[in-house]
């Protein structure tokens, strides 16, 4: 079976441990599709999570990155999951939030969106052709990010079946270009606030 | 009531003040009565706004002093977040220490932080005080878009927007009222209907912005007045934080450049920044089109319905209309519509095509051969096709062709837009264009639809009776417009479940605009023909093939 890379559309080789790569982008896919654990108690985690004072200032600190990067009046966070971040949702701007497995509102086909989030979800998405689709004039996501040297299988954020993709910064970017994205920011905050190897970026439709 | 004795120490602008009295405003409703204002003269930045200070802490302070005696209050707040000066003799004095906040890094609202210093929280909320004078009352017409620039702030020289001449006069050429506020001679150069720089004190500014419908200003003190005055406000942003300070009580839209060092307030870049290309490169054009996002106009009712039907029709030459319309991959049809296009003799102007994302190539093929004299094509495809639900994504695609509109710097007598299954009997453009000439009410009449929609005024129902496409009475096709209109007034449409088209009428509606119900019988739907032949037999009075 040949795996076909969604940036370059090239073949993807095996490097073993159920992982594929692709060396010109230097992008992972984890082919292992197990079903993860998506449950009520995989929920209530991220809930309290969210509930946290961290959780809390993790998620204003997200909303002050879409403020200040962005035209938003209309947003939508894919992958919402316990929808702490739209709780905290500023005045003046419409949220709508989606997550496959614990909310399924499409209420947000109707709107024309502004801005698409991706908390810690783009790299869970299986068919990131719908991304595209979503037809967002801006796209935010914090997403972790592999880096020269790294050994994927223990990596921290390596979680096979949870997280299907592994980017570096530049296969991101390639990607995004592919869709028709510039990035016009970048920040490590969420690095700074003690989340190893997580990087936010924001992407304007051009 | 409480008797505890509070003051707050404070010295910045006017926008920073106003956002304090929101935390003033909760310690009221907790029934706190003696609230001092602490502040010093000295400050340079101060000394400019002391006049003004003078003139607002009566809204939210029992009184102004000017130095810092601790004993004499329960309880003592500084909010020197951004101005030191003020702490230093206050650190000194008492040996204390007042942190400085840094913004890019908290990532609070500037309110926020104020109701947190004072104990509350986001859901104490409860407005700002601020005190609105009676008067001046504007003469100006409807709708009215006020302009400021910095309000007079030492920052300018970062934030100033430098195209507001520009601006004030496109926006007036599209028929909105230009009101000037602001200091000095910020603005110089704009074209106004009304000017209030310098002579208004900031309660009388409030009054000004109040009775505007949009405020156009950079982030700063006047954008904080027009939020507590509850006026839509338009932010240019550039190099200020829009989560510290974007307006919490009224409609905000924000236009920026996307540049990568900006937002840098308080960064190293603020300080070497010599040319602030964060707001330089917001142009003009991006500015209306954020105008044109906003959907709470006051505009007055100007027109009112009636049966035009009986209107002798003139025909009028040499006009010049902009044709809109986008397609998918009903290629029969498009084929259809352009041949029936070219042999209807239309007024020279642009046709605007917006491909969405047809996967049939002939498609293409035949909008780039389709060659008409006078006529010029402007194209753009779409890489991938919108998910295709009765009415989603419709709105989006119209506005994009109105934004292909507005780029492509044209001005036109008309703008229509048409459907990619019509069919046009000759001289179509030229009777429709003709009534509405005839109507001669004003530029803002509206828009001419040739549905047969009725308003809420005339009766209850809106669509048709025999569904979307009257075939009996020849009523089908979509609206025409004067481009002033749509430039000035048609805004955006709005998204929702059904056809844009409709969504479009009821969003004018709510603003105070009827619409005018033609039957200039020579538009027919070719692509609604089968289908409304099988609801209705006998529907079908001509066929326009």
């Amino acid at each position: 079976m040949n795996f076909i890379c969604p940036i370059c559309d090239g073949k993807m080789s095996s490097v073993g441990q159920n992982l594929i790569f692709c060396g010109y982008d230097n992008l992972y896919e984890c082919i292992d599709r197990k079903e993860a654990d998506y449950n009520a108690d995989y929920l209530l985690h991220y809930k309290l999570y969210g509930r946290t004072t961290f959780g809390k200032a993790l998620n204003k600190k997200r909303w002050s990155f879409v403020l200040n990067n962005t035209q938003t009046n209309v947003l939508l966070d894919f992958g919402c999951g316990a929808d702490s971040f739209s709780d905290l949702k500023p005045n003046g701007i419409k949220v709508f939030s989606y997550d496959p497995y614990f909310k399924k509102d499409f209420s947000f086909l109707h709107a024309s969106l502004d801005t698409v989030t991706f908390w810690d979800s783009f790299e869970h998405i299986t068919r990131l052709g719908i991304v595209p689709l979503l037809g967002a004039k801006q796209i935010v996501m914090s997403i972790p990010i592999i880096y020269d040297g790294l050994d994927i299988c223990s990596w921290k954020h390596f979680r096979p079946g949870e997280h299907i993709w592994y980017f570096s910064q530049k296969a991101l970017i390639r990607l995004m270009q592919k869709w028709g994205y510039k990035i016009i920011n970048s920040d490590d905050f969420e690095s700074v606030m003690g989340r190893e190897d997580i990087f936010s970026y924001c992407f304007l439709k051009s | 009531m409480r008797n505890d004795r509070l003051a707050f120490g404070f010295v910045n602008g006017l926008g920073n003040f106003i956002f304090l009295t929101a935390a003033v405003k909760v310690l009221r409703n907790w029934g706190y009565d003696d609230i001092t204002l602490i502040t010093d003269l000295n400050n340079p930045h101060n000394k400019r706004n002391y006049a003004l200070l003078q003139e607002i802490y009566p809204y939210a302070f029992n009184r102004l002093e000017t130095s810092f005696e601790e004993e004499k209050y329960d309880r003592l707040f500084i909010c020197a977040w951004s101005r030191p000066s003020l702490a230093v003799p206050y650190m000194e004095k008492y040996n204390r220490k007042v942190p400085i906040v840094r913004w890019n890094i908290i990532g609070f609202h500037e309110v926020e932080m104020y109701l947190r210093m004072v104990g509350a929280s986001w859901k104490e909320f409860d407005g700002y005080m601020f005190d609105v004078a009676e008067g001046p009352i504007l003469q100006s017409d409807y709708p009215r878009i006020a302009l400021a620039q910095c309000s007079g702030s030492g920052q300018s020289d970062k934030k100033a927007w430098p195209y507001f001449p520009e601006l004030s006069s496109k926006l007036r050429k599209m028929g909105y009222s230009v009101v000037l506020v602001g200091y000095n001679d910020e603005l110089s150069g704009c074209e106004y209907d009304e000017d209030f720089r310098n002579r208004t004190t900031i309660s009388e500014a409030g009054k000004v912005l109040s009775q505007c419908d949009l405020l156009v200003a950079p982030s700063t003190g006047l954008t904080v007045v027009a939020d507590a005055v509850k006026t839509p406000v338009l932010l240019l942003e550039g190099p200020m934080f829009t989560a510290r300070a974007h307006p919490l009580q009224t409609d905000y839209r924000i236009v920026r450049s996307y540049i990568s060092c900006a937002p840098c307030f308080q960064t190293p870049v603020w300080d070497s920044c010599r040319e602030p290309l964060c707001m330089n490169r917001i142009t003009v054009d991006q500015v209306i089109k954020g105008v044109l996002s906003f959907k709470t106009f006051k505009q007055k009712k100007i027109f009112k319905g009636s049966d035009f039907e009986s209107v002798v029709v003139k025909k009028v030459n040499n006009k010049r209309v902009a044709y809109l319309f986008c397609c998918k991959d009903r290629y029969r049809l498009l084929d259809e519509m352009l041949t029936s296009f070219k042999k209807s003799n239309p007024y020279k102007g642009t046709m605007f095509i917006l491909n969405d994302g047809s996967i049939d190539p002939r498609v293409e093929e035949r909008i780039l051969n389709f060659k008409m004299d006078g006529i010029n094509v402007i194209y753009k495809k779409l890489e991938y096709q919108h998910m295709n639900v009765k009415g989603v994504r419709t709105a989006m695609l119209y506005n994009m062709l109105s934004d292909m509109v507005i780029d492509s710097g044209e001005t036109f007598d008309y703008v229509t837009l048409i459907d990619s299954d019509l069919l046009f009997k000759p001289g179509w453009i030229q009777k429709i264009a003709g009534i509405y000439d005839e109507l001669k009410v004003s530029k803002k009449i509206g828009l001419i639809t040739g549905f047969s929609f009725r308003t809420k005024d005339d009766s209850t129902t809106y669509g048709c009776d025999n569904g979307k496409y009257r075939l009996n009475s020849h009523i089908s096709g979509q609206w025409l417009m004067s481009y002033q209109f749509f430039m000035s007034e048609f805004g955006r449409f709005e998204d929702g479940a059904g056809s844009a088209d409709i969504s479009k009428c009821d969003d004018l509606h709510k603003r105070g605009f009827t619409q005018i119900k033609v039957s200039p019988s020579v538009i027919q739907h070719a692509g609604a023909y089968s289908s409304s032949l099988r609801i209705i037999p006998g529907a079908l009075v001509e066929d326009f093939r």
